[in-house]
Formats: C-alpha cells, sequence, structure tokens
C-alpha cells in the first residue's frame, strides 16, 4: 500500500498549485484582454475606423480566441495528466510511420531528414506518440533552424527517438526549466506557443513509461529525446 | 495648447499597445510619445522630455515586474505620473507603491482615456 503524503508533502502540493493557478490565469487574461479591448473599441468607434482596419482588429480577435481555445485544450490536457486520468491505449507502433505522420502535420517537411529503421517499434498509445513527435518537430521549425534531423535508434529493451535542429540552442538559464508549465525563454515566445507543449509531451512519455529529454546539439541547435519501451512487431 | 506627452511602457504585446493608442487618439491634449518594453528602454525615451504620464504594465520583459519599476521610473521622471495597467488584479499591491498614481485592469480599457485625462489634471 503507498504511504500517506505527510503534511509538508500535501502543503509544496497545494502551493504548487496555487503558483501554477495564477500562472494560468495570467495566461488566460492577456489575450482576453485584448479580445475585449478589440471589441469595445470597435463597438465605440464603429464608423471612425475604415473597413480594412475593422477587418484587422477582427484578425486580431479571431487569432487571440484561438489562441485562448488552444491554451484551454492544453490546460485539460495536462490536468488529466496531472491527475493520472488520462486514457493510455499502449500498442505496438512503428516508429518510422509514427514520424511519417507526425511529419504530415507539420509544415516544410523538405527541412527534415530522418533516420530510422523500418521494423523498429515502440510500446507506447499511438496518439500519444504523435502528438509528442510532433511537439518536438514544430519546436525545432519555431525556435530551431534546419537541417531538423529526426533520428529513431533500438537501445536495448527501449527505443529512443532524437529530433535535432541547427538553430540557436536553449539558453543554459532555460534549459533546466524546460520541461515545466509555462517556462519560456523570453516574453516573445507568447505568440508562438502556449507554454505547455514540452510540460505534456513529458506526462504523455510517463504515462507511456517512458521519458524526455533535452541536451545541447553539436555543433549547434538543440536536441530533444524521448525514450519508450520497445515492443516486437 | 500643446500636448501632454504620453509613454506607453508595456510587456511585449504589440496589440494592447496599438490597442492604448487607439484608446487615446481622439483626445487632442494627448500624444503618445513612445513605446518600450523595458523599464531601461523608457528611462531612455524620456531623457530630457516632459513626460506627463506613464502607462505602465505589470509584466515587463527581462522579468522586471511593473510595481517593483515605477519608483525607479518615478526618479527618473518626478513629474510623471505614473498609472499601472495590467491584466491581473493587483489592486491592493498598488495601493501599497506610493509611486503608483492610478491603477486599471486592461479589461476596463474602456476607462484609460478618462483616468489618463484625471491624472494629467483635464478631467
Amino acid at each position: 500500500m503507498p504511504e500517506e503524503p505527510t503534511l509538508e508533502e500535501l502543503k509544496a502540493a497545494n502551493e504548487t498549485l496555487r503558483e501554477f493557478v495564477a500562472v494560468a490565469a495570467h495566461e488566460l487574461r492577456g489575450p482576453m484582454a485584448a479580445i475585449l479591448g478589440y471589441a469595445s473599441t470597435m463597438r465605440k468607434h464603429w464608423d471612425r475606423f475604415p473597413d480594412e482596419e475593422k477587418v484587422e482588429f477582427l484578425g486580431i480577435i479571431e487569432r487571440r480566441s484561438r489562441y485562448l481555445s488552444r491554451l484551454l485544450d492544453s490546460l485539460l490536457t495536462l490536468s488529466k495528466i496531472e491527475a493520472g486520468a488520462l486514457e493510455v491505449r499502449p500498442e505496438a507502433v512503428k516508429v518510422a510511420e509514427a514520424i511519417e505522420q507526425a511529419l504530415d502535420d507539420v509544415a516544410d517537411r523538405s527541412t527534415v531528414e530522418v533516420k530510422a529503421a523500418d521494423d523498429l517499434h515502440v510500446m507506447s498509445d499511438p496518439d500519444h506518440l504523435q502528438r509528442i513527435i510532433v511537439n518536438y518537430l514544430r519546436n525545432a521549425g519555431r525556435y530551431g533552424e534546419p537541417p531538423i534531423v529526426v533520428t529513431a535508434v533500438e537501445d536495448g529493451d527501449e527505443v529512443t527517438i532524437i529530433v535535432a535542429d541547427q538553430g540557436g540552442g536553449i539558453p543554459e538559464a532555460f534549459a533546466s526549466r524546460l520541461f515545466d508549465p509555462f517556462a519560456r525563454a523570453t516574453t516573445d515566445d507568447a505568440e508562438k506557443g502556449t507554454g505547455l507543449g514540452l510540460s505534456i509531451v513529458r506526462g504523455l512519455a510517463q504515462a507511456n513509461d517512458g521519458e524526455v529529454w533535452h541536451e545541447p546539439n553539436e555543433p549547434r541547435g538543440a536536441r530533444f529525446g524521448v525514450r519508450l519501451p520497445r515492443a516486437s512487431a | 495648447m500643446s500636448a501632454f506627452r504620453v509613454l506607453v511602457v508595456i510587456e511585449n504585446d504589440p496589440d494592447m499597445r496599438r490597442l492604448i493608442r487607439l484608446e487615446l487618439m481622439d483626445d487632442p491634449e494627448m500624444e503618445v510619445s513612445g513605446e518600450a518594453a523595458t523599464v531601461e528602454a523608457a528611462i531612455e525615451l524620456m531623457r530630457g522630455a516632459e513626460t506627463g504620464l506613464v502607462i505602465l504594465d505589470h509584466f515587463l520583459d527581462d522579468e522586471t515586474r511593473g510595481i517593483d519599476a515605477a519608483p525607479v521610473l518615478k526618479a527618473a521622471a518626478p513629474g510623471a505620473r505614473i498609472l499601472l495597467l495590467t491584466s491581473d488584479d493587483l489592486a491592493a499591491e498598488a495601493r501599497r507603491q506610493p509611486a503608483i498614481d492610478a491603477y486599471l485592469r486592461k479589461t476596463d480599457i474602456d476607462k484609460l482615456l478618462p483616468t489618463a485625462r484625471e491624472l494629467l489634471g483635464l478631467a
């Protein structure tokens, strides 16, 4: 039977949850303020703005609303992971196929090179594996530089998948927080992603008995890895 | 009558910067004279200028917090009034910081123009 958590552990967990809710609320309020503001300004001064400008304002409202929607989806996924309520349906997944499917979801695959043996399989929920690889590829596209190289190799009873890019790499001070919720290297990143992608990736990997990590790429760039149990075909 | 100088200091959100300009553009007695993403850049902008009002966000670039930066801005431009404009509920914290003259949430952007006019003695 698992040990009951101590009072100190419960207090620490409560504090972590409180901090998470505070940061999540801040992340939701920013786009909400922009949406409300532009809607209100348009309503007040409808006749003052030319049609082209009104279309631009509607574009801002749409973009910020879509971002909010993505953020809410990510928050719900993360809360399911944290609560241990994520449904996991493991099966033998062909790694090369999973990478190809992930590439279909990511723009400009001409910049991506894949090195994966055809007969390599992992035991994982296929949707979770897909989401992990897509996230790594998107991050490499957003923050790194091509060529992006995806490798998958057998490693004993496990399979290691690495997504490497040739960009500027991850700032050292930021590296230890990479997989934490709402971790971003700069506030410039706010428009690029929700800041939850890598924490979801970590949660998905752990739910599938795997692990994730980051390491610098040589001579430059970043390498993001996931290790999952190997399966036979 | 010459226009008052209004400086916008805001986190890295160009949509909000534009919105603030839109809210203030109808007032002939105000001029948005500059925008900055950091307190350091803002102080540089205010150098040699008569800044009447600083509109200050709380979450700024380089992890500076607006409430902590307010005294620094006040020291750099003693004649300027400081309006903290933020998306978060920081009313109590803003009240405790004497360098902040007024506090407004971004969701109340409707009140930006009247609040700015009041701070500048134009109301």
